[in-house]
């Protein structure tokens, strides 16, 4: 399975990595983007099973690549990864079409429980 | 209409507690700290990391430390025993971007957080239009940190 991680920080992406290893979801090839826009190509190029993505992105925020990816008729499996949790924001992702918001701070246990399910 | 800022000083430990505890609790957790930053590095300058808050509600989140401090920042999130400039401008970016992302959360609905700032002398400081209203000093592996609040006027 192939996951793509979409955060301006190189740092964060290496931190969602090292926590999907440590929530037992290793074993899945790792494509990074450094925003929105990248994402998009990452896409594009890559036929990724599921989008981890941040929300707040130079270039192109993670809510604006979500409406880019479903108005090109991709139906990837989206999913932020984001510090700002609000009820309005996770309201947003889901008419977005995301399937869930992971709050930063994060830990391997809010991981797995959004992600096992999708990556059944 | 402005909204008046309405947090407790425990309300920004826990937020800052809680993404501490989640990515640097390798050096032990974070206490209060019974002197300023100045106090206890009086000799070093300071990297601050900043981000903006807009909506009813507008101003700014800061967080402040010794390079020293930022430096072991970076390597603890990045699981590396040596790091570049950049890295530690991005750890610091990202550090301040989740505790003000969760403060932002504890804020009325509507407001919006902007991209982080990271630089080696302070970006925000007090001035005419921007006032500082919370101060948090904190203790991180007896090393000093700081979270701020700073409103700034429309």
């Amino acid at each position: 399975m192939k996951i793509l991680i979409v955060d301006d920080s190189r740092v964060m992406r290496q931190i969602v990595i090292r926590t999907l290893r440590q929530a037992g979801l290793d074993g899945h090839d790792v494509v990074e983007a450094a925003n929105g826009r990248e994402g998009l190509d990452a896409v594009a190029q890559h036929s990724p099973d599921l989008v981890l993505s941040d929300w707040n992105m130079p270039e192109m925020t993670g809510i604006e690549f979500l409406t880019a990816l479903r108005a090109n008729g991709q139906q990837v499996p989206f999913g932020f990864v984001t510090s700002e949790g609000t009820p309005e924001m996770v309201s947003r992702a889901e008419q977005g079409g995301a399937l869930f918001v992971i709050t930063k701070p994060f830990t391997p246990e809010s991981f797995r429980e959004q992600l096992d399910p999708v990556l059944v | 209409m402005t909204t008046t800022l309405d947090l407790q000083l425990e309300d920004i430990r826990v937020v800052t507690d809680d993404v501490w505890t989640s990515f640097l609790a390798t050096y032990g957790p974070l206490e209060w700290s019974p002197v300023t930053l100045e106090e206890a590095s009086p000799t070093d300058e300071l990297v601050q990391a900043s981000v903006a808050i807009h909506g009813d509600w507008t101003g700014t989140v800061t967080l402040e430390m010794a390079p020293a401090t930022a430096e072991t920042a970076a390597r603890t999130m990045l699981h590396l025993d040596a790091v570049e400039e950049v890295d530690v401008t991005d750890a610091l970016g990202e550090l301040v971007n989740m505790i003000g992302g969760n403060i932002k959360s504890l804020l009325p609905s509507g407001s919006t957080l902007g991209l982080p700032i990271v630089t080696r002398a302070p970006l925000c400081t007090a001035g005419a239009s921007t006032t500082e209203h919370y101060r948090v000093e904190l203790t991180w592996a007896g090393t000093p940190i700081r979270i701020r609040v700073w409103s700034t006027a429309r």
